[in-house]
């Protein structure tokens, strides 16, 4: 009875959730802008799972992982999808080093933070395993979510600084799944005659591969004579069978999948077909992982408390460094208070956690999944907040 | 061609990720997670063969996932289809809603009388006729007498069933409408119901013919069956009634909800069964696809929101389709009709041949005329989910003769799985009621 309960409940929510917010896109104010975000399936997914209602538990989702592994891996095909490489030539290439030097910053002071606190639980993870966590944390502090961006548009609409940052969380996610990738690979076999910080790499390059193999195949096929329900039926076998691939053999699905996603999306005539398809999946694959999300939450000790606190306090003053050094190296007027607009975390990072917890179970990867979804909430309703009282009650044009 | 090179691409993918050497860290869902992908993409690729030579796609799905299932080559494994249970069952939810909605009652007006005369013909002729050939056959087969006349009436109330599923597969690959459709529906989906009934009835004789009138083991399948049918319609209705609000509430994003409603109600008649028997004292179960058709007739009939339902089903309902039919033709037991395929094809035949007739006969009496009739008799003969379900209750509660009938009528509903589609589409093309059909008359 309780998966049907459980099931019942996220029906249902997701018909209030979905009526209320598209009643409601209309008159957006600030305030309900915290719930256009998606905090509310999150919550609902909290609701469900093990630690309150306990009606979507392991078992349960174990038994809807066919639709998890459609779900995680329609993020990272989405991820890959929204990069139209004809269009990010428009941009200039300062904006790409910008984007780099702020992810790169981000990562750097995330990675010393995170692995240092985390140093301090030693005892109950090996040192591997701490690397390994702290290397995957900092990648995937990474990614920003255009929320907040999106919020700001009216007051950034004359300025070029609009155009940076949709240009930078636009790249970001992308960037932060390839780095992500580093740790699923670094448990892979050697390979005989190559120094070891090589092998590691050499299997990224191979995920790559396999995705853009996967992405080509779906070009060919979605190439000629394709009607909308075979192309969502090609984007759909596609995306499973990439989630499949990497299951089998231990690499991260979400960049498999963001390989293919670009291969699949850049190469036309397809291309734009494919990228509005997308379009349409997107909502109801963002709902379902916010609510998979939570329902996957375990709550059995306190130092992911401590360690959301450790993320944030790295997180923040990373991108608001790496905005003000990536300006700066390129001779960009940005203000550097801009760095807010990236402080919000989209459904990247909240895939990159649960695939971390579907690889790696265990304790570590469960609090890494507590502490990300903490503090996915906490930044949320902090960018807001601060980027209201930056933009609109200083009347400050950027 | 560039399909075939998907295909060829696709299957080497497949193949690699199945068979290949593992580095190890293989995740235990990884194999569900490739069957998955196999079943959606394959069998589709595969069925652009029988669509180049106007075949239905259905048929394609169901002999691709014959080929690829555990019965020939074995790329996927009786277990792996039951891991994927709860996605067959949400198609099959899917599918019925979908049925439900496309049965307009005012689009029926005027062809009351051809559906109930077709009906009674058909209540008449087919189990009359099936359950004569079963009885020859299976006394052929050297059962004891008992046996023989128990199983030439369970064989008799099967005769009856038929497979929704196969035909909205059809007309919503064909877009098919029109008159003749839309009575090939209603008839569909009342003798399928009926079916339910009428081998209840059987399974109520046989069983008093076994156990004796005394034992009490006779009347309570037909009471259980009656009390099954009158609760899930009665669900139908409630879960047709929400729809109903929550469709005159939201204008758009209609396919997740669906597709959830869908999940729930198969789920739900799933974990309702040792609730009802622990309630009830009796072995009563839900029928999701009763359910589901009930939620959308009642949806298409006592709203105006019947053609929108109609449309987001079909609206991205063709992963679920090829999903569905391919896992069918998985399941499809080869060595049954390898063994017994004589004698299956000669009950195929007198089950297509009182089809036939009955149609033929219906439709005169009805003055639709004997060609309507010849396309009549070709549109019901498949089978497939509530047949097979019935032959598996049959061997469960019959051990021993009751197996063998069993895998004798599950030989012929293959059969009836496979040319029931093409038999459909023949049929719809003839009376041009087909897209393809109405396109080439419209040029003329």
């Amino acid at each position: 009875m309780k998966l049907f309960l459980a099931f019942l409940l996220i029906l249902a929510m997701a018909i209030w959730g979905s009526d209320w917010v598209i009643s409601r896109l209309g008159k957006v104010t600030h305030k309900k802008r915290l719930m256009l975000a998606g905090i509310e399936f999150l919550l609902a997914g909290i609701l469900l799972g093990d630690h309150a209602l306990g009606l979507l538990d392991k078992e349960v989702l174990n038994q809807l992982s066919p639709l998890s592994a459609l779900v995680l891996g329609g993020i990272g095909f989405l991820c890959g999808a929204d990069i139209e490489l004809k269009r990010l030539r428009i941009f200039p290439s300062r904006f790409f080093k910008v984007a780099l030097v702020q992810s790169v910053t981000t990562f750097v002071l995330v990675f010393a933070l995170v692995g240092g606190a985390l140093a301090l639980f030693r005892s109950m993870f090996p040192a591997v395993d701490i690397l390994m966590f702290a290397f995957a944390v900092a990648a995937l502090a990474i990614t920003s979510s255009p929320a907040v961006l999106a919020f700001c548009r009216n007051v950034l609409e004359r300025s070029r600084d609009l155009d940076l940052f949709i240009f930078v969380t636009g790249l970001d996610g992308l960037l932060a799944i390839f780095v992500f990738s580093i740790p699923f690979s670094s448990r892979l076999p050697a390979f005989e005659g190559v120094q070891s910080w090589l092998g590691p790499l050499i299997w990224v390059a191979g995920s790559v591969a396999i995705g853009a193999l996967l992405g080509l195949t779906l070009h060919i096929l979605a190439r000629f004579r394709c009607s909308q329900d075979e192309l969502v039926l090609f984007i759909m076998g596609v995306v499973v069978l990439s989630a499949g691939v990497s299951s089998r053999f231990g690499i991260c699905s979400l960049l498999v999948n963001a390989s293919a996603g670009i291969v699949a999306a850049n190469l036309e005539p397809a291309g734009a077909r494919i990228r509005r398809a997308m379009v349409s999946m997107e909502r109801p694959m963002y709902i379902a992982l916010l609510i998979l999300a939570g329902a996957s939450i375990r709550l059995d000790s306190t130092w992911p408390i401590f360690m959301a606190v450790v993320y944030m306090a790295s997180r923040i003053p990373g991108k608001f460094a790496g905005v003000w050094l990536g300006s700066a190296l390129v001779r960009e007027k940005t203000r550097t208070r801009a760095g807010v607009l990236l402080v919000p975390q989209g459904g990247v990072a909240l895939a990159m956690a649960l695939s971390m917890v579907r690889a790696f179970p265990g304790a570590a990867s469960d609090g890494l999944l507590l502490f990300v979804i903490l503090a996915f909430l906490v930044q949320e309703i902090l960018a807001t907040r601060l980027a209201q009282k930056i933009f609109l009650n200083d009347k400050e044009k950027c | 061609m560039n399909r075939l090179v998907g295909l060829l691409l696709l299957a080497g993918i497949i193949t690699g990720a199945m068979y290949g050497p593992s580095l190890g860290l293989e995740l235990p869902d990884a194999p569900a997670k490739l069957v998955l992908a196999l079943l959606l993409l394959l069998p589709y690729l595969m069925s652009d063969v029988f669509a180049a030579i106007k075949l239905p796609r259905i048929t394609g799905y169901i002999l691709a996932g014959t080929i690829l299932g555990p019965h020939v080559f074995g790329f996927v494994t009786s277990e792996q289809i039951a891991d994927l249970s709860m996605i067959e069952d949400l198609a099959l939810a899917v599918i019925a809603l979908a049925a439900g909605a496309e049965l307009g009652f005012a689009d029926l007006a005027g062809q009351w009388k051809a559906i109930g005369l077709s009906l009674a013909f058909q209540t008449i002729l087919v189990p009359l006729m099936s359950g004569i050939t079963a009885f020859l056959g299976l006394a052929y087969l050297g059962l004891d007498s008992g046996a023989v006349l128990a199983g030439s009436l369970a064989a008799a109330g099967l005769a009856l069933a038929r497979s929704p599923s196969s035909a909205i597969g059809i007309i919503s690959e064909t877009r098919a409408r029109g008159s003749f459709t839309d009575q090939v529906m209603a008839v569909t989906i009342s003798s399928d119901v009926l079916a339910l009934f009428i081998f209840a009835a059987m399974i109520s004789i046989t069983a008093s013919m076994v156990s004796g009138p005394d034992q009490g083991g006779g009347n309570a399948v037909l009471v259980t069956t009656s009390a099954e049918i009158l609760l899930s319609m009665i669900a139908g209705a409630l879960v047709g009634a929400a729809l109903i609000r929550y469709l005159s509430r939201a204008k758009t994003g209609l396919v997740i909800p669906l597709l959830g409603v869908s999940f729930a109600v198969s789920r739900f008649a799933r974990l309702a069964t040792p609730w009802l028997e622990t309630g009830t004292g009796l072995s009563l179960h839900m029928e999701p696809m009763l359910i589901c058709l009930v939620a959308g007739l009642v949806v298409r009939n006592k709203s105006e929101h019947g053609v929108r339902l109609s449309r987001a089903l079909k609206d991205g309902s063709l992963p679920i389709y090829a999903l569905f039919f391919s896992m069918a033709g998985a399941a499809i037991d080869v060595e049954a009709l390898a063994s017994m395929w004589l004698l299956a094809m000669v009950i195929f035949a007198a089950r297509a041949l009182s089809l036939w007739l009955a149609s033929l006969a219906a439709s005169l009496a009805a003055g639709q005329g004997s060609k309507i009739g010849n396309a009549f008799g070709l549109s019901y003969l498949a089978q497939a989910g509530v047949s097979i379900g019935l032959c598996r209750m049959l061997s469960s509660r019959f051990p021993g003769w009751g197996e063998q009938v069993a895998t004798l009528l599950i030989a012929t509903i293959a059969l009836n799985q496979v040319v029931g589609p093409v038999a459909l589409k023949f049929a719809l093309d003839r009376v041009k009621e087909t897209a393809g059909a109405r396109m080439k008359s419209t040029r003329r």
